[in-house]
């Protein structure tokens, strides 16, 4: 039952290898579609990549030449959700924005500090050190549409898309904006690229395997999502449509990484609590799972331990789209309501013989029963987050 | 009826060139002398000596091998650590395990984190991508600047890095604020740590923005910021929670105001058009009359532009009432600390609702004469403080005003 201060989903824009449109993203995850390939350098490495990702085709803002890739996915995702949810008669007073980021900015930092130390401050461009710093990514998408009720960037790691979904819904159950956007976007920079590959995260795209006993790592992933939220009551005053409902949040911590799925499992039964709900409702869980096999193995643990005995389907939308950072819980939320919506959830990619046994993964699109999915993310660096939606009919 | 849970602040740690205690910090602020000194420990590329409020660390703050094996570089680092023990220690939960296991931490930085990057650009010339090593991801992580807090303290709640620039401290404090309010968690750690990158001076620089000598907020002849280094971290805990244990309540979070300029990636717009939006909703939503805030901290960075839309701000809310609120600014005494500047300052409004004292603004002897306002100067004043107002704006226009109340 939704009441007033209920948080819905009305718009929502996503730039992905596998498409640019909700509609187009989830035909492909139905077919089990992969845009994971190898890189040709560094090795082992693999990653879905944006190749022909052109921002003129989807917006062309003051300033946007001077941005960096991810703040121009950023700013382009934001176009179609807005469009997408019709928020053009909102004044920007009453619309926020909530970015989440891991590494937005750190490539035009890079590039700044290096040119700073290799060829001497005067040769330093001082218009790119305000683009700099973690938030600019966001402050300037929130620039180039005039949200004025708030501009936060959280960079809670691969936790911050789902963190920065709870965030925004506090904030707009306590009325400090009629809606607000919540945006991430994510693209590879060299520099991380090869750490990890040099911390052993990344593999060979065949031998990611997300939750398979023979995976050997990550792929990274380019991509945008941009979700309007808005609460009920004033999206049925404009006659806006919700996709989907948000129920609760969590976030919790595990202090060191043998504890996360004891840290992931908290968070999901605050999630659920907040929610209103138990593990009974769940019809689906888009899973964090990225191939990485001891974050797997830690995520794997903490489901068995809150589903028990229920055959929720748990499905892994980075199998097919990459770990693409603080833009993952997006696009695993975008998956889930994609599937909710089409009461199918979508398949795992390249699993065959799971590494801990007593889950139900996805294997094949399978139709689902119920209207309410949990997404999940947890980070090396020990944050573990929790989301509950449903979908708008329920 | 449920009643509100309401949130107190239970504890303090404040780094800063005002020393490392909280008593070292008030008493600093109350002299109001100006503590910026040409900076011992850090140097940037082609530039003179640079001015700023460094701070000298305790032996008990030496960088814990298994964090970073290069202080240098895991400066902000070690910053917020030595915050974060002194915060809990203050509030008496230091090695409080079981409280700890279920509280988070809400952490803000601006460009801190760069020490990481500074190390890399280094080491490239020289190395080539060999500087890249398996840990690099992880160390400009700004998560993990929380992270380390948490793990070392043992928290289990939500742990946040809150990214929007200079109101990063007081977006720390509000997100923390609402986070026991709901229920989520009884206690919580908010604020921000920040230290002196090569790119801060040398953007600011270009951007002209840097003090020529040292800041002086709302003076007619301030001409710019001056940096400091710090970290302040204020323990959040909900009233009953406190005082359970016997904790001290020192101030109440009252509530807070946002709102984005959506203006310019770095100025801010010149009415204050936004800026007094979040201080309208700051008693709007905390239901609190205009007349009763007795001080208001301010974000008083010392450019022309800054301190401008500030003034016209603080008249578009407080109309009439303006010219009578005691006004101030810290950045004078201890430099703009970026991140940790509205902890810190949100620290100070403790301290002056507690001691009912107003810190005076170093450096401000002649105020602009277009601004009008009550510039606390010269000395600290005595005054009868039920709220303080503390403000923050950042680059990229958020801005973030929390609202303390006093305790009695």
């Amino acid at each position: 039952m939704a009441s007033s201060t209920t948080i819905a989903v009305t718009g929502m824009g996503v730039i992905a290898p596998l498409g640019d449109s909700p509609v187009a993203l989830a035909e492909a995850l139905a077919q089990a579609r992969s845009s994971i390939a190898d890189l040709p350098e560094p090795s082992p490495a693999s990653a879905s990549r944006l190749t022909d990702f052109d921002f003129t085709r989807y917006a062309n803002i003051r300033g946007m030449r001077v941005y960096n890739r991810a703040s121009r996915l950023g700013i382009c995702a934001t176009r179609l959700a807005m469009t997408d949810a019709g928020l053009e008669s909102i004044p920007g007073e009453d619309l926020g924005l909530v970015f989440a980021s891991h590494h937005a900015h750190l490539d035009t930092l890079i590039e700044y500090d290096r040119n700073l130390v290799t060829l001497g401050p005067s040769r330093t461009n001082p218009s790119l050190m305000p683009l700099a710093i973690a938030s600019a990514p966001g402050a300037v998408t929130a620039l180039s549409f005039g949200l004025k009720a708030f501009s936060i960037t959280l960079a809670n790691g691969d936790a911050g898309g789902l963190d920065a979904l709870g965030l925004c819904m506090h904030l707009l159950e306590q009325g400090r904006a009629r809606a607000a956007m919540v945006v991430s976007a994510s693209s590879l920079c060299s520099e991380i690229v090869l750490s990890a590959v040099r911390a052993g995260l990344l593999a060979e795209a065949r031998n990611v395997r997300v939750f398979d006993r023979d995976s050997r790592g990550a792929a990274l992933g380019e991509a945008a999502v941009a979700l309007v939220l808005e609460r009920m009551d004033h999206a049925c005053q404009r006659g806006a449509q919700a996709k989907a409902i948000l129920r609760g949040h969590a976030s919790r911590f595990a202090p060191r990484p043998d504890l996360i799925p004891a840290g992931l499992a908290r968070a999901i039964r605050r999630a659920l609590d907040a929610a209103n709900s138990t593990p009974a409702d769940l019809a689906l869980v888009s899973s964090a799972g990225s191939g990485v096999p001891e974050m797997d193995r830690a995520e794997a643990l903490s489901l068995i331990d809150v589903l028990g005995e229920e055959k929720t389907p748990v499905t892994a939308v980075k199998a097919a789209v990459g770990e693409a950072g603080a833009c993952s819980g997006l696009l695993q939320t975008l998956a889930a309501i994609s599937s909710l919506s089409a009461k199918t959830a979508w398949p795992i990619p390249g699993l065959r013989n799971p590494a801990v046994p007593g889950l139900t993964y996805v294997t094949q699109a399978t139709p689902l029963r119920g209207n309410h999915a949990l997404v999940t993310a947890a980070t090396r660096t020990g944050s573990c987050s929790a989301l509950v939606l449903s979908s708008a009919n329920d | 009826m449920v009643t509100p849970r309401r949130v107190v602040v239970s504890g303090c740690g404040a780094i800063s060139a005002a020393g490392n205690d909280v008593e070292a910090f008030w008493s600093a602020l109350l002299a109001g002398r100006c503590l910026l000194q040409p900076l011992a420990h850090f140097t940037a590329p082609e530039m003179d000596v640079l001015t700023g409020g460094e701070v000298a660390l305790d032996e008990e703050d030496a960088l814990p091998a298994d964090v970073d094996t290069d202080p240098e570089r895991a400066r902000c680092e070690q910053l917020a650590l030595a915050a974060a023990s002194r915060a809990l220690r203050h509030a008496g939960l230091l090695g409080q395990t079981a409280t700890l296991a279920n509280a988070g931490v809400i952490l803000g930085s601006t460009m801190g984190l760069e020490r990481q990057i500074g190390d890399l650009s280094q080491r490239w010339s020289a190395e080539g991508s060999a500087a890249i090593d398996g840990s690099f991801g992880l160390r400009v992580d700004e998560h993990r600047l929380p992270a380390l807090i948490a793990a070392r303290c043992g928290l289990g709640g939500p742990v946040w890095h809150n990214a929007t620039a200079c109101s990063s401290g007081n977006a720390a404090t509000a997100w923390a604020f609402d986070t026991i309010v709901r229920g989520d968690a009884d206690v919580m750690l908010a604020g921000g740590a920040d230290t002196f990158t090569r790119s801060l001076f040398n953007g600011f620089g270009r951007m002209g923005a840097l003090a020529k000598s040292v800041c002086k907020p709302f003076d007619k002849s301030r001409d710019g910021v001056s940096f400091g280094e710090g970290a302040g971290i204020l323990v959040l805990e909900e009233l009953e929670h406190a005082r359970s244990r016997g904790g001290h309540a020192l101030a109440e979070i009252v509530g807070y105001g946002i709102s984005n300029d959506a203006y310019h990636v770095t100025a801010p717009d010149p009415n204050g058009t936004g800026y007094a939006r979040a201080m309208s909703q700051a008693l709007s939503t905390s239901h609190v009359e205009a007349a009763r805030v007795g001080y208001i901290c301010a974000h008083g960075t010392g450019t022309p532009y800054n301190d401008l839309g500030e003034v016209r701000a603080i008249r578009t809310v407080f109309g009439d009432l303006a010219p009578r609120i005691p006004i101030s600014s810290i950045k004078s005494i201890i430099g703009h600390t970026n991140g940790a500047a509205s902890a810190l300052a949100s620290i100070a409004c403790v301290l002056s609702l507690r001691s009912q004292r107003i810190p005076p603004t170093a450096n401000l002897t002649e105020p602009d004469p277009e601004f009008g306002l009550d510039f606390v100067m010269g000395q600290a004043r005595a005054a009868a403080l039920d709220l303080c107002l503390n403000l923050s704006a950042g680059f990229g226009g958020f801005n973030a005003c929390l609202l303390l109340g006093r305790m009695p």
